[in-house]
């Protein structure tokens, strides 16, 4: 059992006429869907993703199996409907041998990013060609949201190939805070000013979303704004090792320690 | 004469305020079935309405010759279409043709030249120094004028500032162009003249969402060429290069290992895996050996498995993602992603992940070996894996 807040927000911006952008924000699914392909199909492609992926009724977890599938009806359905294509990014409670788990899953360009102890770092990684432009040295980071390429990328649900999503597998931690976005953030805050935002130590969750979505609108709001923030308040984890154990490690610097050599006394009193 | 042209850069935090090169002149285009994109003397003239489509934001934003041809070779040589990439630079114009389309160009002092690309594998590029006149494709004197934008042409004709054209047919049927001295004036852009705006908005809608939009790409689209990789493609006939065309892909074929899982599935939320890698060898139902732990936890190995203090899994695809075995380590002897056990061709290996400490293997037969630094060994049922803190891991046969 875990107990989590979560807000949500989204603004069509100021220059589109329609907000193709959906998000899923229902306890154990989280996700935010950006569409792409012409007024109507993009909408169509991240609705249809939006509900794939509500989990079944009553359950507090799900499963990579479940999660897998959701993708594969999800492409089925958009690929007959011929709806364009749409990014998916988000998370869901799995559990893993009785430890509780955030799958957290992306394909696209939203992204995700976690606020662990007061850091900001991002998750997913970009599916798009500017990402391997990053990557291969070619363009800064920094300088990636201005990239005339910026708004290509390389996989999607909807894509002929199929959906190729990447996955995390990271342990559910109290007091940890995770947010998801469009690309309508991405493009018009630079790293900085999300990790700002997102890691407010004074704010819910709703305040945080409708503060991001707030300011990328205000710096241009050339594309939907989309962003879901959920807060890990405390976990019971139905672990095979005691409560006490796994509260030390949340709290304290993580390190492992390692072995000393053991000191052996010799018989006469010098030590070896 | 012509006037720099001014251009702001809207969907760029950096606004440019230099004058935009090349500016001058106009283009008519004759309406017809192929894409004319043009802008601030430079553009592409080529029946692929894609490309076309994939091109007009870069024209537009003024990204050079070379940026246009190099977007045009994303997926290879061999899909490239019919084009004609044109530049105006200073006093020079600048043409890249391929396919069955030329252009002809006159020169000041009289001098007509031209650029083809009937007879050649990959292009041909070709500078002519103070164009007057250019045309491509079928253009006639009745062409409707453009100043920047996308529109249905069959063909082009550009004229330098401060010239008309004047076509005489000539005894020999080839068609002269003569420099009048009547200037008609061209300092203004279409469209501020009594002439109504020219500029074409995408005439199909389903283009829009390709404008500052984002756009669905195919791997091999958008695949990075490193720079030495596209030297070769350049000079080399195409039957060489045989680059995979984005539409040749068989997607279920890309993903059989998740097909696999689902066709073994009930539809129930909760499908059996069956990423069993010893029904993946011998085709036979077996079953998977028994991960038992020294703290109670007993994993089947369907699949592979990290464990540690507080495993994670960083950045993998939907078919790799392991069994994540959480371990108590009140020493912190045990790292947090210690040690994985995954299956290999001929059975387990056992491999560290980076651990701090390391982890020891204690063979069935009494030798032990020590897993540390990142080191693969191979696991057989009967195994003990110490990992330290008191944690130990036996591989059991399937019963």
């Amino acid at each position: 059992m875990m107990q989590v807040q979560w807000g949500s927000a989204t603004d069509l911006g100021r220059v589109r006429t329609v907000n193709e952008d959906s998000w899923l924000a229902e306890p154990p699914v989280f996700l935010v869907a950006d569409g792409m392909g012409g007024h109507a199909a993009g909408a169509m492609a991240s609705a249809i993703v939006v509900q794939e992926f509500v989990a079944p009724v009553g359950a507090t977890a799900v499963t990579a199996e479940w999660v897998m599938d959701s993708f594969l009806r999800s492409h089925d359905r958009i690929t007959d409907a011929g709806a364009g294509g749409t990014t998916v990014a988000g998370f869901a409670a799995v559990e893993q041998n009785g430890t509780p788990y955030w799958l957290i899953f992306n394909i696209g360009d939203s992204r995700i990013y976690r606020c662990s102890q007061g850091g900001v770092e991002q998750i997913s990684v970009d599916h798009s060609v500017v990402q391997e432009l990053v990557e291969s040295g070619e363009v800064a980071s920094d300088r990636a949201r201005f990239h005339p390429q910026r708004h290509i990328i390389t996989r999607a649900v909807g894509a002929p190939e199929g959906p190729q999503p990447d996955f995390w597998l990271l342990p559910v931690t109290a007091g940890d805070r995770l947010m998801i976005c469009s690309d309508g953030v991405t493009s018009e805050l630079d790293a900085d000013q999300i990790a700002d935002l997102t890691s407010a130590a004074q704010g819910t969750p709703q305040q945080i979303a409708d503060s991001l979505v707030s300011l990328a609108c205000q710096a241009g709001g050339r594309d939907n704004v989309t962003v879901v923030v959920v807060d890990v308040l405390l976990i019971d984890a139905k672990a095979t090792h005691d409560e006490k154990i796994t509260h030390r490690h949340r709290l304290r610097d993580d390190h492992t320690l390692p072995r000393l050599p053991e000191i052996t006394l010799v018989a006469s009193g010098e030590m070896a | 004469m012509s006037e720099p042209r001014y251009e702001e850069r809207a969907h760029d935090g950096a606004k440019s305020d230099e004058p935009v090169a090349g500016a001058g002149g106009l283009v008519h285009y004759q309406p017809g079935s192929a894409r004319l994109a043009v802008s601030a003397g430079r553009g592409v003239l080529t029946p692929d309405i894609t490309l076309a489509a994939r091109l007009w934001p870069l024209i537009a934003r003024g990204v050079p010759l070379s940026g246009l041809l190099e977007e045009a070779l994303r997926g290879g040589l061999a899909p490239l279409p019919d084009l004609i990439l044109f530049e105006l630079d200073g006093h020079a114009l600048r043409v890249v043709v391929r396919g069955a389309l030329d252009v002809r160009v006159q020169v000041a002092g009289g001098g007509i030249g031209g650029c083809s690309g009937h007879l050649v594998r990959t292009w041909n590029e070709q500078v002519f120094e103070h164009p007057i006149l250019a045309t491509a494709g079928e253009a006639t004197d009745t062409g409707l004028p453009l100043d920047s934008g996308i529109v249905l042409a069959s063909g082009f004709r550009w004229a330098a500032p401060g010239t008309t054209v004047v076509d005489q047919p000539s005894q020999d049927g080839e068609i002269k162009t003569a420099i009048a001295s009547a200037v008609v004036t061209t300092s203004k852009p279409a469209g501020r003249s009594e002439l109504p705006d020219t500029r074409i908005e995408p005439i199909d809608d389903s283009f829009q969402h390709l404008f500052e939009s984002t756009v669905m790409r195919s791997i091999e689209d958008a695949a990075v060429r490193a720079p030495d990789e596209e030297v070769l493609i350049i000079g080399v006939p195409p039957a060489q290069v045989a680059p995979d065309r984005p539409g040749d892909h068989d997607g279920r074929t890309v993903m059989a290992g998740e097909l696999a899982v689902l066709l073994a599935s009930t539809g129930d939320p909760v499908p059996a895996s069956t990423g069993d890698p010893a029904l993946a060898s011998t085709g036979t139902q077996v079953r998977p050996p028994i991960l038992q732990l020294s703290t109670g936890q007993r994993v089947e190995m369907d699949r592979s498995v990290v464990i540690g203090r507080r495993p994670q899994v960083d950045r993998v695809s939907g078919i790799d993602i392991p069994h994540l075995v959480t371990v108590p380590s009140p020493q912190q002897d045990i790292s947090r992603s210690h040690l994985a056990i995954r299956p290999g061709a001929m059975g387990w290996v056992a491999v560290d992940l980076g651990s701090t400490n390391g982890s020891v293997i204690r063979r069935a037969g009494g030798e032990s070996a020590v897993l540390a630094n990142g080191a693969l060994l191979d696991l057989q049922p009967g195994d003990t894996i110490d990992l330290g803190d008191g944690v130990t891991a036996v591989l059991l046969a399937p019963s």
